[in-house]
């Protein structure tokens, strides 16, 4: 195996290398300007390490993997081009109005509830780039009414006129029937043929989306097209790159779907959040290659903290309408629920409860923490952390960042005052505060999906994870913490295990059981055509890639929902096609059964009727897996170390001051164990095992923390 | 003769009373009463010293996120479209009864009033035998006298028990809409009784041990148009209702009880000293204010909503006498629970949202009523539409907020004009194409428009004034389930702005039309199309009044197939009428329910959130903005905003706009006249006699008028209106007899 994973992102690029058994990994500031240069300085120490010239290694490399944030971060910032948008008439102000919800997604829930501070984002598309096209589709596909051609002509000239550099066609009921949205496209290249300067990126929503609802599918393409023209940009400076240092095969993008393609089989919305959901697809692998059984996967970062599920028994958790920045989209995204919890979280006095508060205000990486002297006056959990004494001064984040105690005292003075405790006090409640809000978090969302956390093993990785996954795992009731290997490099890690994989669904409504006629579905093959369609549209995407035909394999799912709930959920089925009324009952119930774990018992309402609504195919091939059964080393008495230092620290629930040992990270051999409190600094990051939990190195920087006493869990 | 009875007398008296009652009725001890509750023993044993606050936090963050999912997970089970959009709440309260905690998303006032109920299980149902209250027991109930806020809203909840002994309670508050009324979905301008009203539910027990009564659940579903979206929200309900026990019950085993009963009560504790505090600091002002409600729902008047505020012995007074009476025999009269639920959530949403959302809020707040007005309304008059007077009151009391809060040292919110405030949708009933039965509402309901900013412009179409993060759904999702097509789903008309240094939201137009159902009519619910609901904030302009239109006698599917087009503009249908056979009408934003024909035009539109500020003041480049969004038309611009631009570039000329507006504001010292000499004019003794005026007529509130009629405030009557068909036949009835007189004398000529 002779990969290279890399994850691009705001501040550090990433780079994750197998090579033949040898499994390094490197890290580089991103470069912005141009990111083959961040990239080449991320794998050159890589290179280093592994003996070897970039070119040596590009030349023989099986492929070459990028997770990245670009597209997160110009959505953010708002650096797409000027999307010009047609949709359907009647429906003009579909896009400004955004689901009335509009204002608040992607804001805290206190941003949420005040109406009086409520406002939209500035909007991707303005007015004056919205136009109409005279036509109409009931929600069967029928025609209504055809297009007005002469009409739409105009309006696409308008639209163009009006600087538009990329359209977006959406028409309602588009998913039964996308046939006009394919003929405005036709009219626009028609009036703006390819071969002319003024051809600009056409984006139909229906290819984006499958699923019913007007304006997450009209969205969806939005950001499509708002990303398309600086992604591909982007993407050929690196694939440009990867050429001239001598890699010449296909560069191969992840998606958020969980898997990954290659550039020419990449929409640009695919690539948003894809670094953490490497991340999730690491954990994912952990559990597969490990036999860990369920997992939660906790990335804790310096704002923002990343929750992920992965259960052994197969389920997947997606997001099929996720909220991306301050938009609400709809494609199949791997669940992942980010609360505004970090590092740089600020504490504050809740005046009206008379106790401690945190963020969701952050002092983020600028001016950051108090203590990072760098102009931030708000007491923070990382000031905290250093209060009680788990950080090095001098050695933080590998010494690049120098820490001020002074600071960090001045900032926490005036909660003190307000608390009317002593520094310490403040300084314990803070963390103890930061770690039950997140607990709370990952309780929250393992029970929203069905979930308790007993038997949940606590995947702790990012800046701040293996930290924190102490206090966290105590508030949620969790005994087993892995801090996995590579934990500061995990989204790259996670993406040199991916495998190609491309997901098309269609929205199909039909009972599988009709509650008022009583009757249970017998045309089945009508499904069977829309999987096989699905299937063929897999398939074509794989092949495109090089894929050798006999490699590729389908998933079936199909999304159920009882009544006229709004809840849809999705069913995995064992099987790819249905021969019988026997294969809808073993789908009706096995629904049920998904149902029930997940809502309860007296949940499922069948009486209501059983629908299908979407249909889901995911075609991928199977690749080489990253070896991971090394999870579990035996624990060797005779290999020793002794602590470089010791600290004194202070620990939530412990009265005294504490002498605390400080390891080197690097000088942990797999299979030592070591009794807490202690502190671990293999360098980027800090490991704090807290009095009560133990230590179990496993190499490559990852460790069991476990809790010495098991929690009574229910 | 009088007789001394002795105690044993007394009681013996009193006994039998108690054991002789026909009808638990609403209990006025219970009804009228919104304050908490006082400490009990073990509240008190456990807050004696203070508690542990740091302690209690904690505790109350993990029960937030259990209401929170709860919420997430009942949204998406709930069948009622109303709750698929968060027309419902989760809640917890304490034994005694006091809201303690909520969801954040929601509609706040589902649990403003669910202390009412519990109290009333307590007290008649707990230690009755044949009722009971027990561990696994839910309650359901929907009757506005009990509690409710109107009859479609059906609310459940459940007794948390610990060791034998009731330590909180878990509720699920939502819009049900279908509950077998005389019009479908559970609400419509036709009702005209209680018993008009559908389901009338004081708490009912509808789960034992965990489990649905079967004969409840049947009875219920038999008595409604959608027996199988009743059966699976009442399912929703319990199970929502378990899964908040069962959190609860986590944090009893985790923290023990004590922690529990001390994180709920000091959680409603600290939100009353906090309103206290910040009723202590307001200016020391009295503010008045009106809104008219402009019509009966079946008929035009002007019904008067008054409000006067101040601080008197630190308690906040919000005076509504000088109201409109109430009408026996229309539906928008609101009982004084409703009026306390409009004031939490006014405060709630509009002048302290940083408070946590529990009804502690109303803590140090006094209602001053009459009763038998709208603000106060007896039982045997229907209430079904008493949100006319919510949504009026929130307006209300938010502008008298703004007004006071205007120069106050301290603001917890932004000064904002009106958010709009009517329900301009369609409710529908009948058969859809896959043969159900259903009646319910169209979610874009909740599309209004937010009010202008002190300091920005509101925001288009987005949450009703009564909640955040409510929805407004997809039109193909309701497609796909409802048998119309949605000829105009959103576009925002011209003008339909409030005005002003910022302008207010916009409102989006829409049009249905029904297709492929066997049975289907339409009805809808709304004010405000006469008479502006929302006024606009320090000089800024209101909303404009909106009608229904319809196209009816038309198949608007064959007119497009025979090539006759369709253009999404109700002003354009309504005005160039383009389709011959067409009949159009234009009429009150409150339609009783009528049957369809397929391919029949129904029209409305969201209306406009208040603007802030003078006209005049606004910048010339955000005008030009608006008209080149298609939000003002070019009048507007020239003669309410008084911009020069250059028509072709659409770009403003400054200069000259700044000398336009100084001629206006001369012109406007010119068209004034003394506030005295205004007074002489405008005052009268009396309401005018060709105006149907109901309520107050100046500042003395003991004087009330209703259908030409004056009264005294405590001897207020039972006034009825005539059926509006009744008097279009006495009308008729009357040119009948004009013309015949006519003929009679014409012949005789």
């Amino acid at each position: 195996m002779k990969r290279i994973a890399v994850d691009i992102g705001g501040t550090f690029t990433d780079c994750f290398v197998a090579w033949d058994g040898r499994r390094i990994h490197s890290k580089a500031l991103t470069t912005h300007g141009n990111l083959a240069f961040g990239f080449n300085q991320a794998l050159d120490i890589a290179c280093e390490k592994l003996g070897l010239g970039r070119e040596a290694v590009l030349a023989n490399a099986d492929s070459v993997r990028y997770a990245t944030t670009l597209g997160t971060n110009a959505l953010i910032e708002r650096k797409g081009c000027k999307v010009g948008l047609l949709i359907t008439h009647g429906f003009e102000s579909t896009v400004p109005i955004s689901r009335g919800r509009g204002y608040g997604d992607g804001l805290t829930q206190a941003e949420k509830l005040d109406l009086t501070r409520a406002h939209r984002p500035e909007p991707l598309v303005p007015i004056p780039l919205i136009a109409s096209i005279r036509h109409r589709i009931d929600y069967l596909g029928r025609v209504i009414s055809e297009i007005d051609e002469d009409h739409l002509r105009g309006q696409i000239r308008m639209l163009i006129d009006r600087g538009a550099e990329a359209i977006v066609v959406s028409t309602i009921n588009g998913t039964a029937n996308p046939s006009h949205e394919y003929r405005v496209r036709e009219i626009i290249r028609e009036e703006y043929p390819s071969d002319i300067l003024g051809s600009i990126p056409v984006i139909c929503a229906a290819d984006v989306s499958g699923r019913r609802g007007e304006y997450v599918r009209t969205t969806s393409a939005i950001i499509d097209g708002f990303l398309h023209t600086l992604m591909y940009h982007a993407m050929s400076e690196l694939q440009s790159n990867l050429r001239l240092s001598g890699y010449h095969k296909p560069m191969v993008l992840v998606h958020n779907s969980g898997g990954m393609a290659h550039l020419n089989s990449t929409d640009a919305l695919q690539t948003v959040h894809s670094g953490p959901v490497a991340g999730i697809h690491a954990a994912e692998a952990i559990e597969k290659r490990g036999g860990l059984g369920n997992i939660v996967a906790a990335d804790m970062g310096g704002t923002s903290f990343d929750i992920g599920i992965v259960v052994g028994d197969g389920v997947k958790h997606y997001d099929f309408t996720p909220v991306i920045d301050r938009w609400l989209v709809t494609i199949p995204m791997v669940h992942m629920n980010t609360l505004g919890a970090g590092g740089g979280s600020i504490a504050r006095f809740d005046v009206i409860s008379n106790t401690v508060a945190i963020g969701p205000d952050s002092a983020g990486s600028d001016p950051g923490p108090a203590c990072f002297n760098r102009g931030g006056r708000y007491p923070t959990v990382t000031d905290a952390d250093l209060l009680l004494g788990y950080l090095d001064e001098m050695n933080y984040a590998g010494g690049s960042i120098k820490l001020s105690s002074r600071r960090a005292k001045s900032a926490f003075k005036s909660l003190c005052d307000a608390l009317n405790l002593d520094l310490i006090e403040v300084a314990k409640l803070v963390k103890r505060r930061a770690d039950g809000n997140m607990a709370v978090g990952l309780v929250s969302e393992l029970g929203a999906k069905g979930y308790n956390t007993t038997n949940f093993t606590m995947l702790a990785y990012g800046g701040n994870g293996p930290m924190h996954c102490c206090g966290i795992a105590a508030a949620a009731k969790i005994d087993r913490v892995l801090v996995p290997p590579f934990s500061s490099v995990f989204s790259a890690f996670g993406a040199a295990g991916m495998t190609q994989l491309h997901i098309h669904e269609r929205a199909h409504l039909t009972p599988a059981y009709n509650a008022r006629a009583r009757t249970v579905l017998d045309e089945l093959q009508p499904l069977n055509e829309i999987i096989s369609d699905l299937e063929e549209r897999g398939a074509r995407d794989l092949l495109r890639q090089g894929v050798d035909p006999v490699r590729v394999r389908h998933r079936l799912e199909l999304d159920i929902r009882y009544g006229s709930q709004a809840i849809e959920t999705a069913v995995v089925l064992s099987k790819n096609r249905f021969d019988s009324q026997s294969d809808i009952l073993a789908l009706i119930a096995q629904h049920r059964s998904d149902y029930e774990r997940r809502f309860g018992r007296n949940a499922p309402a069948p009486e209501t009727g059983v629908w299908i609504t979407v249909l889901r195919v995911a075609s991928f091939v199977e690749s080489e897996p990253l070896d991971l059964s090394a999870l579990h080393p035996e624990p060797d008495q005779t290999k020793k170390v002794q602590p470089v230092s010791h600290r004194i620290c202070h620990f939530p629930g412990v009265d005294d001051p504490v002498e605390t040992p400080i390891y080197d990270g690097r000088a942990l051999e797999r299979g030592m164990r070591l009794e807490g409190p202690l502190i671990v600094n293999p360098g980027e990051t800090t490991h704090l095992v807290e009095p009560g939990w133990s230590f179990d190195s496993i190499g490559e920087g990852g460790a069991w923390i476990t809790r010495n006493t098991p929690a009574e869990n229910s | 003769m009088s007789m001394e009875t002795s105690k044993g007398e007394q009681s013996e008296l009193l006994r039998f009373l108690e054991s002789n009652i026909a009808f638990l009725a609403p209990d006025d001890d219970i009804m009228r009463d919104h304050h908490m509750a006082p400490r009990s023993a073990e509240e008190e044993k456990v807050l004696r010293d203070g508690g542990d606050p740091h302690l209690y936090g904690e505790i109350r963050r993990y029960l937030q996120g259990a209401l929170d999912d709860s919420f997430d997970i009942s949204e998406n089970m709930v069948v009622a479209p109303g709750g698929r959009f968060g027309d419902m709440t989760t809640a917890l309260f304490t034994a005694s009864g006091d809201h303690a905690m909520a969801s954040t998303r929601g509609v706040i006032g589902f649990c403003s009033c669910l202390h009412y109920p519990i109290r009333f299980v307590r007290k008649y149902y707990e230690d009755d035998p044949s009722v009971g209250a027990h561990e696994g027991d839910c309650f359901l109930f929907n009757d506005p006298f009990y509690g409710g806020l109107h009859t479609p809203d059906q609310s459940a909840f459940m007794p948390v028990y610990h060791e034998g002994t009731i330590v909180a309670w878990v509720c699920i508050g939502l819009h049900q809409g279908e509950d077998g009324a005389k019009e479908p979905g559970g609400m419509g301008p036709a009702i005209e009784s209680p018993f008009d009203e559908g389901l009338k539910m004081p708490p009912i027990k509808m789960a034992e041990s965990y489990r649905m009564r079967t004969d409840i659940l049947t009875f219920l579903q038999n008595s409604c148009r959608d027996p199988r979206m009743q059966g699976a929200d009442m399912k929703m309900r319990l199970n929502t209702c378990m899964r908040l026990e069962e959190a609860v019950k986590k944090v009893i085993a985790d923290y023990g009880v004590d922690a529990l009963i001390g994180a709920l009560r000091q959680n409603i504790e600290f939100v009353a000293d906090e309103v206290k505090r910040r009723i202590e600091a307001l200016p020391p002002a009295r503010v008045r204010g009106q809104l008219f409600l402009d019509s009966t729902m079946r008929e035009d008047a002007l019904l008067r909503l008054h409000l006067e505020t101040y601080v008197e012995n630190g308690k906040l007074i919000l005076d509504f006498r000088g109201s409109s009476p109430q009408i026996g025999n229309r539906p928008i009269n609101a009982p004084l629970t409703m009026m306390k639920v409009l004031i939490s959530m006014s405060f709630l949403c509009f002048v302290w949202p940083d408070l946590p959302r529990v009804n502690a809020v109303l803590e140090h707040v006094e209602l001053r009523t009459d009763p038998r007005t709208i603000t106060d309304c007896t039982r045997d008059v229907p209430t079904v539409l008493s949100m006319q007077v919510l949504f009026k009151g929130i307006t209300l009391t938010h502008i008298i907020a703004a007004k006071l809060y205007f120069s106050a040292r301290k603001q917890y919110a932004k000064i904002i004009a009106p958010w709009f405030n009517q329900t301009m949708t369609f409710l529908y009933g009948g058969i859809t194409q896959h043969n159900d039965h259903t009646g319910n509402l169209c979610a874009d309901l909740n599309g209004m428009p937010g009010g202008a900013h002190c300091d920005s412009d509101g925001e288009h179409s987005m949450t009703p004034n009564f909640a955040a993060m409510c929805d407004v759904g997809e039109s193909e999702l309701a497609e796909q389930d409802l048998p119309f097509v949605q000829m105009i789903s959103k576009i925002f008309p011209r003008d339909n702005v409030g005005f002003g240094k910022f302008r207010g939201g916009a409102g989006h137009q829409t049009s249905v039309a029904m297709r492929g159902s066997p049975l289907w009519g339409f009805s809808a619910i709304a004010g405000g199309s006469k008479f502006s609901s929302v006024p606009g904030l320090f000089g800024g302009y209101g909303s404009p009044t909106y009608p229904v239109c319809r196209v009816k006698n038309i198949n608007i599917f064959e007119e497009i197939e025979k090539g006759g087009g369709f253009t999404a503009d109700i002003e354009h249908i309504m005005n160039d009428q383009p389709y011959a056979e067409g009949i159009y009408t234009a009429s009150r934003g409150a339609m009783p329910y009528e049957l369809c024909k397929e391919g029949e035009l129904y029209m409305t539109s969201q209306g406009a959130g208040g603007g802030y500020g003078d006209v005049l003041d606004r910048d010339c480049g955000l005008v030009m903005k608006d008209l080149r969004e298609g939000l003002v038309s070019e009048r507007t611009v020239q003669e309410i905003y008084h911009v020069v631009y250059d028509e072709r570039s659409l770009v403003a000329d400054p200069e000259a706009t700044r000398q336009k507006r100084n001629e206006e504001r001369e012109a406007r010292k010119a068209r004034g006249i003394p506030f005295e000499t205004f007074i002489k004019s405008w005052v009268t003794e009396t309401p005018p006699n060709h105006l149907p005026y109901y309520g107050g007529w100046g500042s003395d509130h003991g004087r009330l008028f209703a259908n030409g009629a004056e009264m005294r405030s405590d001897d207020i009557g039972t006034i009825m209106m005539a059926d509006p068909r009744d008097a279009h036949i006495a009308q008729l009835e009357e040119r009948l007899a004009r013309l015949t007189h006519k003929e009679a004398s014409d012949a005789d000529q």
